[in-house]
């Protein structure tokens, strides 16, 4: 018994990031700079970029609120390639690694890496992520946790590998919460909500059959002015936040602003230690992008975060971590929250 | 063996071709439709996609019983090669040519092919990673689904959100010729469903279509102001999505294509609108005779179609693509002299998005895999869900646990050094099915309604309920004297896999009514518990019966299956009551608890049906009394 080459599921796209395959061939991504609106989840996933500490992003919210779409075009845009993407229905050799199963068949033993090793340095994409099975989930706790990936299963025993990933998961909390460890992994989680301004909503609408019309015109084999500009807007934006994430170390944050994290994180009864941390880490990581606005940097002597960087972040790192949340996973930000925070920065 | 009516007016058929035309749209959910009807649907979906794409399109039924193996693939035997080759699943066939992938009840669907659905419908990139396959692709797929309205409470919001397009029975759908349809079976030996031996699509259709495919349209400003007001119209009798938004918008486009119109107008919007269900709004100057002569050039008068040539806008018919009502509104009460109205909403007898309205009936988090919460006994009971790891021998997936093996053959062969060996299975090789847990523990609940007033009842159900929460037991309430029944003089019951469904929420509602059909009550939760527990491949192996009864029935059993009272009733709905009771009383693996409401009057008859019962006596404590303390 052998077996012979496997078919190929239709026409698709091997392996991406890194290698060389034609990446833009049939699937069409909407470009990262002409996504319209939902600013908290780009703001968001451009933060965990510039700071990879932060650990993860976690996307909640209602339905066709663009949560995949930005997802994905924001690995685009940055690494050239969509993400490495952990579908909730992998199974365990996929996700931490096992044997390439023609070669294996065939008397001859080649690992296959996992999803998890291929994310290392990179995004890790998790779509519908409170639909996964509790038994992956406790894989990637793990493997977050400890920052080390142990493959001991079908009859190998590896060294352990340290690796490092970017969490990036999208759920609808209409069908189920995350456990709290595993909430605790996504150092920043947005809120999502469908834009209520009929501007934004018609500018959403405009965007949508734009691209449908770009697809209807690639189809014909013509090309498409919108995705053009939309790819090399891209271009500039990712020099941008690059530029902000060499910036990210030059961002000194003065005792005070530390301080500050602290204290939210007590005020607001936050559960576990790292709230307090990743705090720090959002303000920065602001702090970078602001800096990376301005056209010159020579005239600044120190670049510094400041109060206002702290505030902008402190909801995407306090909300889901209140115990408010995590016993009805209903998130709750009011105007009173926002009032507190800055009471406590200006008493800081 | 169809009669062929198909034409562009009907509103079905251009909900169709516009989404043949638009991919963004195909994903149709249609309500109370027959089956047989869906089949000619899919039929003609399928012709109109294959002119619109220009290729083969192969058309897939996904029943309701598929695991994630069938949904996704696997690895098979090839009868040819002997060799295990992949095989891959119904969503992840053939991606260079597209499927139309038929759902025929979407209420049916499993719990593995929902996962997927939400997966795939409407996304830009689909993944597998499965068995080693590390693929991804661009879903190329058109689903066409059914389901009742009725009925749409038992599927997961964020699945029929997938649904872009809405539409409602197809009144003028073909009539199916069962004679000649019989006749072909007959002939065939089989009784396939796909067994159309004409094309449906009419050539007029497909030459549209394949005009339309050519050509782009620019929305305007005013028609996406129209959008804007249904949106902002629906949002006061729906929620807000945004997908609705954009599936509206994706029809309206569409549909200015196959009229080969240069611009998205707002009548483009109204047909839209009309086709998902959408209260049709009046917002301009009706100038009716105008307003019908200008839609009214009909599909069948000789229209050029080389658009490349000819720039100019062509009007279809789209007086017929409003639904019989309107229509007949339109001849009927036209006036001579236009006039201008205010906004006007008219009802439409279509929900489209009933999900927004009908009563949740499913369970909570619907779409997540199921816990075990205890240690089954039942190993072998329960839909498969899937295959898991296993160290026990009970319950193995053995084609899984071969297969598994299989891969590592020729290793263990190479280890062995020895000739002719024996296929190997080890046990790290062992596959079992993954099931979804059947319940084996019952709440049976008789309640009376009639009896409630003024008793702390909620308090003394309270354990009960959490327990069979914690045993994640299923559960059925036995509803005597309920003011909703549909026979006043009969009792009813509801049953749940568990107490997570929304339905027994609403059970638990006191409504009393003006009968006590206590013996029809009990004759229920005889014949249920015998059911549950003794027969066929019942899993329940132990019920916990709890009754909430003052004990004073006042409908004999006879009148209850009866519907109606034939004599002046005595004591014999009672004595009925402790005749059943009785044979409750002897039945197996059945703990009863009486929960007794203290009445006022005939304090006596609850310990007497307990008694009946052999049931463990409860007090319920009065609401005075509880204020009191």
């Amino acid at each position: 018994m052998g077996i012979s080459n496997p078919d190929s599921v239709g026409k698709t796209l091997k392996n991406s990031c890194g290698k060389t395959e034609n990446k833009s061939e049939g699937i069409q991504i909407l470009p990262y700079t002409l996504i319209v609106g939902q600013e908290q989840q780009k703001l968001a996933i451009e933060l965990a970029y510039i700071a990879e500490a932060i650990g993860g992003v976690l996307l909640s919210g209602q339905r066709g609120t663009g949560k995949s779409t930005i997802a994905r075009a924001f690995t685009c845009m940055m690494y050239g390639c969509l993400p490495v993407t952990l579908p909730i229905n992998a199974t365990e050799d996929r996700i931490v690694g096992g044997w390439k199963i023609d070669e294996l068949m065939e008397g001859r033993p080649v690992k296959q890496e996992g999803l998890l090793m291929k994310a290392d340095g990179k995004i890790l994409y998790i779509d519908e992520v409170n639909l996964l099975d509790d038994h992956i989930v406790n894989i990637i706790l793990d493997v977050t946790s400890t920052g080390v990936l142990v493959v001991q299963r079908d009859n190998r025993d590896d060294d352990p590998v340290n690796i490092r990933f970017t969490l990036v998961g999208t759920m609808n909390p209409n069908e189920g919460s995350l456990r709290p460890q595993l909430l605790d992994r996504f150092g920043l989680m947005v809120n999502v909500e469908a834009e209520t301004d009929s501007d934004k909503r018609a500018e959403i609408l405009q965007t949508v059959l734009d691209f449908d019309e770009a697809k209807f015109h690639l189809k014909q084999g013509k090309l498409s002015p919108f995705l053009e500009k939309g790819r090399n807007q891209d271009r500039n934006y990712k020099i941008y936040l690059d530029n902000a994430k060499k910036l990210f170390n030059r961002i000194e944050i003065p005792k005070q602003i530390i301080k500050s994290c602290v204290v939210l994180a007590n005020e607001f009864n936050v559960e576990g230690n790292r709230c307090d941390y990743i705090l720090a880490l959002a303000t920065r990581a602001y702090a970078a992008i602001r800096y990376a606005h301005m056209n010159d940097l020579s005239n600044i002597n120190k670049l510094e975060a400041i109060a206002a960087d702290l505030e902008k972040v402190a909801p995407l790192v306090i909300q889901h971590r209140r115990p408010e949340f995590l016993e009805t996973g209903r998130v709750l930000w009011s105007q009173e929250d926002k009032q507190k925070v800055a009471e406590i920065l200006s008493n800081g | 063996m169809v009669e062929n009516n198909v034409e562009l007016a009907d509103s079905f058929i251009r909900a169709m071709a516009c989404a043949a035309l638009s991919p963004g749209l195909r994903s149709i959910l249609v309500f109370d439709i027959e089956f047989e009807v869906l089949q000619v649907a899919a039929q003609l979906l399928k012709e109109m996609l294959e002119v619109s794409e220009n290729q083969h399109v192969e058309q897939v039924n996904v029943g309701w019983v598929e695991d994630e193996d069938t949904l996704w693939g696997n690895f098979i035997l090839d009868s040819d090669t002997q060799k295990l080759r992949w095989q891959p699943g119904l969503m992840t066939r053939d991606q260079s040519n597209l499927t139309l992938l038929v759902i025929p009840d979407l209420t049916q669907l499993s719990l593995a092919a929902s996962r997927s659905c939400v997966m795939l419908i409407g996304a830009d990139v689909s993944h597998l990673e499965r068995h080693g396959q590390h693929e991804y692709w661009q879903p190329n797929i058109c689903w066409l689904a059914s389901c009742k309205r009725s009925e749409s409470g038992q599927v997961s919001p964020h699945l029929l959100d997938r649904f872009a397009l809405r539409l409602s029975k197809w009144r003028k759908s073909p009539k199916i010729d069962r004679v000649a349809k019989i006749d072909t079976w007959i002939r065939n030996g089989t009784l396939s469903n796909q067994s159309f031996e004409t094309t449906l699509l009419p050539e007029d259709i497909s030459n549209y279509l394949k005009n339309a495919t050519k050509k782009w349209t620019q929305i305007t400003s005013e028609a996406k102001n129209r959008i804007s007001a249904y949106i902002q119209a629906t949002t006061e009798i729906y929620s807000y999505y945004p997908r609705r938004e954009i599936a509206l918008a994706r029809l309206a486009v569409a549909n200015a294509r196959l009229n080969n119109t240069r611009f998205v107008k707002e009548d483009d919007v109204d047909t839209s609108a009309d086709i998902l269900g959408l209260d049709i709004i009046e917002t301009h100057k009706l100038s009716t005779e105008k307003g019908i002569t200008q839609k009214t050039i009909s599909l069948t008068e000789n229209l050029e179609f080389d658009i490349e040539e000819d720039e100019t806008e062509t009007v279809l018919n789209l007086g017929e693509s409003y639904s019989d009502e309107s229509s007949d509104q339109n001849i009927t009460y036209n006036s001579d002299s236009s006039e201008t109205l205010s906004s006007i909403s008219l009802p439409s007898p279509k929900e489209p998005y009933p999900e927004d309205k009908e009563p949740i009936n499913r369970e909570a988090n619907s779409l997540r895999l199921p816990l075990p919460r205890y240690k089954p006994t039942i190993f072998t009971r329960g839909s498969i869900v899937g295959v898991e790891r296993t160290k026990l021998l009970q319950d193995l997936a053995w084609v899984n646990t071969v297969l598994e093996a299989a891969k590592f053959q020729r290793i263990r062969h190479q280890n062995c050094q020895t000739e002719n060996s024996k296929f190997q299975i080890l046990s790290t090789d062992l596959r079992r099915y993954r099931r979804i847990p059947l319940p084996e523990q019952m709440l049976i609940l008789l309640l009376d309604y009639t009896c409630l007033r003024g008793c702390n009842w909620e308090e003394a159900l309270l354990p009960y309920l959490k327990w069979a929460y914690v045993e994640r037991a299923s559960i059925a309430i036995v509803q005597v004297g309920w003011a909703d029944a549909s026979n006043k003089l009969q009792a009813e019951i509801v049953t749940a896999r568990s107490l997570l469904v929304r339905r027994i929420n609403a059970a638990l509602e006191p409504k009393p009514g003006k009968a006590t059909p206590l013996a029809h009550g009990l004759d229920i939760v005889l014949r249920t518990l015998r059911s549950y527990m003794q027969h066929g491949r019942g899993s329940v192996v132990l019920s916990r019966l709890v009754i909430l009864s003052d004990g004073r029935g006042n409908v004999p059993l006879d009148a209850s299956y009866r519907g109606k009272i034939l004599r002046v009733v005595n004591r014999e709905g009672i004595e009925d009551a402790l005749q059943i009771a009785q044979k409750i009383s002897v039945l197996n693996n059945v703990e009863t608890i009486f929960l007794n409401p203290q009445p006022q009057q005939c304090a006596d008859l609850p310990l007497i049906l307990a008694s009946a019962l052999g049931a463990q006596k409860i007090v319920i404590v009065s609401k005075r009394e509880v204020a009191k303390t």
